[in-house]
């Protein structure tokens, strides 16, 4: 077999750190080395070959007391090969794209498959497949230079020095893509932008936060995250010590989103099939409030992400939850086919344990702003996030974790002061019945669930078992 | 591991947890098993004592440490019987944190983190070991892989074993219960208040082990709870456990690192907790 000209243009590897920016490559050569894979692998015992390219060009500059103390930068390509041999499959992955390489990882995916057992849920691959189009690359990202994230960490370090504060925090932005194709003809192709500032303002003993992520690095001004979490700061000095018990809250969008991000891999086909899901004996019933409705949406114009899958389906908008009520699952092939149901595009790279889960959220939210919430609340506390969040109970969602960052009493309406951080108990299906008011949606993000479009939400009786010392 | 030997008993305990009564709600004796101290010792030892935390580099993500520079040789982190070292020889063991070199190229060291109790050492680096009065790094820089800052890692955080026998600490306790094998766990982020929850438990009566309990746990502020360690098991019954995903870091990195531990028993614990309605 001769090797493509398109593979001895491309070199030797292909993961690179470097110091410097760079760009993506262009389509046509990823789909070159996919098609440089399915050749190389035709003459071999693998009836089905599937591939995956990824390339990521990122970078990040981190703070830390009022100066930058790193500065990193990434490139990389990985080729990812997925090979089936008489009702086996395996996945051997590399980083070098010339051709005795590739061939290399086809072996090495060939002979995983050889050893693994005959899997009875594996399908033959799809064939080509249609796809929404997605425009998530924004050239503002993409130009973004180390001296741009530089001078905006300096102009948030500079409010910090202003204000008696000590900064910290990320600036990071980047680009990536990934193409697969396989030798049923499939081919998908995406490519997106994503960019990320997130600042620590420490005023001690007190500290806050603020976090934004956005294609498009112009969605987000560093400045006034900045400007948020030193404010908030200053505001956290003197936290008195409450008992804990249950108490209003006000949840912030990210305080939202990193609890309730452990509640939507229940709404994967195979979880409920294994009987691992809290919504097992539950669909169709009123779990949750009927405020409660959440769709997953990977077109949503606040949302990342491909419109296709591990497999390559596209992907499906889905209702989760519509008032109240779970109303539907999302399913890989494998799972759609056991339940008689179509896939809805959301199942991950084969081979996996977990099958499928939906990764686009979006709440529908309300209308009420925070200062509405807090102008409504005789006695409650106002949460910037929660942290460190694990599963006590997996069927009744029992989750702890603690306040972090900014913990704040409410009274008569009014914000009055500063509170000690507890830690929580509290079921997630109780908490989605008592949610009394409710934000417009935004792209929330923060440090324990994936990015989401989600509302700030005013919850009665939130759990707070215990209090820490600050 | 002897995987193949525990293998029966695992699926009897998995299948009694099924009819098991609940962990009650009380304050009072905790027997720790192996296992779940050594993620207590990561959790509430091994990062608060991350120079690097303390310095504020991870206050964005990972977070701070209530260990601040005026705490070294001036505080009661435990009782008189709790002594904690960070060794990452390979003397120490075959653990997650052991290796000949870091990746500053610093020798692997063992280091007195808590000695007879008192707050003894940070893990540091080459930049920061002269804050805490020290001439060299005690070598604790690690990285996740060659595309990656090295940072300071835990290396094996280890609680020295003192002189019990588990069926006798369990024969000398009135009334407790015994904790086994981690199953969620969170602290706060200056590592003060914790709260752990194992997938199995037993009532500790009259010198006893009596009915099996399901869904146990405990919590507590870090300082009180090592001050309450009043027996650590020996020898016989330490064990190098692991911690094997650990993240730190932006961009994140995961680390494994090694803990060894015995049997311990601490006292006016706050247990169940999690569960309280």
């Amino acid at each position: 077999m001769t090797p493509s000209r398109e593979i001895i243009k491309r070199g030797r590897s292909a993961s690179v750190a470097t110091a410097g920016s760079g760009g993506l490559l262009p389509e046509r050569e990823l789909r070159a080395i996919i098609d440089d894979v399915l050749r190389l692998a035709e003459p071999t015992d693998a009836n089905e070959t599937e591939v995956h390219v990824d390339e990521v060009d990122d970078s990040l500059t981190r703070f830390a007391n009022n100066a930058i103390h790193q500065n990193v930068a990434e490139r990389g390509l990985t080729v990812s090969i997925r090979t089936v041999v008489d009702g086996r499959t395996a996945r051997a992955t590399t980083n070098r794209i010339d051709e005795d390489s590739l061939r290399a990882a086809i072996e090495s995916s060939l002979s995983l498959a050889h050893s693994q057992p005959k899997d009875p849920r594996l399908l033959p691959m799809p064939g080509k497949q249609k796809y929404r189009l997605v425009n998530r690359f924004a050239e503002p990202t993409a130009a973004l230079t180390p001296e741009d994230r530089a001078r905006a960490v300096k102009r948030a370090c500079d409010l910090a020095i202003d204000e008696g504060q000590v900064a910290a925090g990320i600036f990071a932005s980047g680009m990536s893509q990934s193409a697969m194709g396989n030798s049923r003809g499939l081919f998908a192709a995406y490519r997106e932008t994503h960019a990320e500032f997130s600042i620590t303002m420490q005023e001690s003993p007190a500290a806050s936060w603020a976090k934004a992520n956005a294609c498009n690095v112009r969605d987000f001004d560093p400045q006034k995250l900045a400007a948020t979490a030193s404010d908030k700061a200053h505001r956290a000095l003197n936290a008195q010590e409450l008992a804990p018990g249950k108490y209003t809250v006000i949840l912030e969008p990210s305080a939202v989103l990193d609890v309730v991000g452990f509640l939507f891999y229940d709404f994967s086909a195979t979880a409920l099939a294994d009987k691992r899901s809290c919504l097992n004996d539950r669909m169709g019933k009123p779990i949750f409030g009927k405020n409660i409705s959440v769709t997953d949406d990977a077109y949503h114009a606040l949302q990342l992400g491909a419109p296709f899958d591990g497999e390559g389906i596209p992907r499906e908008k889905v209702v989760l939850v519509q008032n109240g009520v779970p109303k539907n699952l999302v399913y890989s092939r494998a799972s759609a086919k056991a339940a008689k149901k179509k896939p809805t595009g959301h199942g991950f790279m084969l081979p996996n344990e977990y099958g499928e889960a939906p990764m686009n959220l979006v709440f529908n939210g309300g209308n009420d702003s925070i200062e509405k919430m807090i102008a409504s609340t005789d006695r409650g506390l106002l949460v910037t996030r929660l942290w460190y969040i694990r599963e006590v109970d997996p069927y009744e969602k029992i989750m702890t974790g603690m306040t972090r960052d900014g913990l704040f009493l409410v009274e008569k309406g009014k914000l009055t002061g500063a509170v000690k951080n507890f830690r929580f108990n509290q079921s997630l299906l109780d908490m989605l019945k008592n949610v009394e008011m409710m934000s417009p949606a935004i792209r929330g993000t923060g440090e324990e669930a994936f990015e989401m479009v989600v509302p700030a939400m005013k919850v009665r009786d939130f759990n707070f078992s215990e209090v820490t010392k600050f | 591991m002897e995987l193949i030997r525990n293998a029966p008993r695992i699926a009897e305990e998995a299948v009694a947890l099924h009819s098991a009564a609940h962990c009650p709600q009380t304050t009072g004796t905790l027997i720790l098993g192996g296992s779940q101290l050594g993620l207590q010792i990561h959790e509430s030892v091994g990062h608060p004592i991350e120079l690097d935390r303390v310095l504020g580099e991870e206050a964005n993500f990972a977070g701070t440490s209530f260990l601040t520079l005026d705490k070294l040789n001036n505080l009661r982190y435990g009782s008189d019987i709790v002594n904690v070292v960070a060794d990452a020889r390979l003397e120490h063991g075959p653990g997650l944190g052991s290796f000949a070199y870091d990746d500053e190229g610093v020798p692997a060291q063992c280091t007195d983190i808590i000695k007879n109790g008192d707050f003894r050492g940070y893990l540091s680096n080459r930049e920061s070991a002269h804050l805490i009065g020290l001439k060299r790094s005690s070598g604790t820089m690690r990285t996740e892989s060659w595309n990656r800052l090295p940072i300071i890692r835990m290396t094996n955080i280890s609680l020295l074993p003192g002189t019990w026998k588990l069926d006798d600490l369990i024969a000398d306790t009135d009334d407790a219960i015994l904790m086994e094998t981690n199953r969620s766990w969170s602290i706060d982020d200056r590592r003060y208040q914790f709260q752990f929850s194992t997938e199995i438990g037993w009532e500790i009566k009259g010198g006893k082990r009596g009915r099996m309990l399901k869904n146990p746990s405990y919590s507590g502020i870090t300082t009180e709870f090592w001050n309450s360690c009043d027996a650590i098991c020996g020898h016989d019954e330490w064990v190098l456990w692991g911690t094997p995903n650990c993240g730190k870091g932006q961009p994140m990195q995961t680390m494994g690192t090694g803990h060894g531990a015995s049997p311990s028993r601490f006292r006016n614990v706050r247990i169940g907790a999690a569960f309280a309605k």
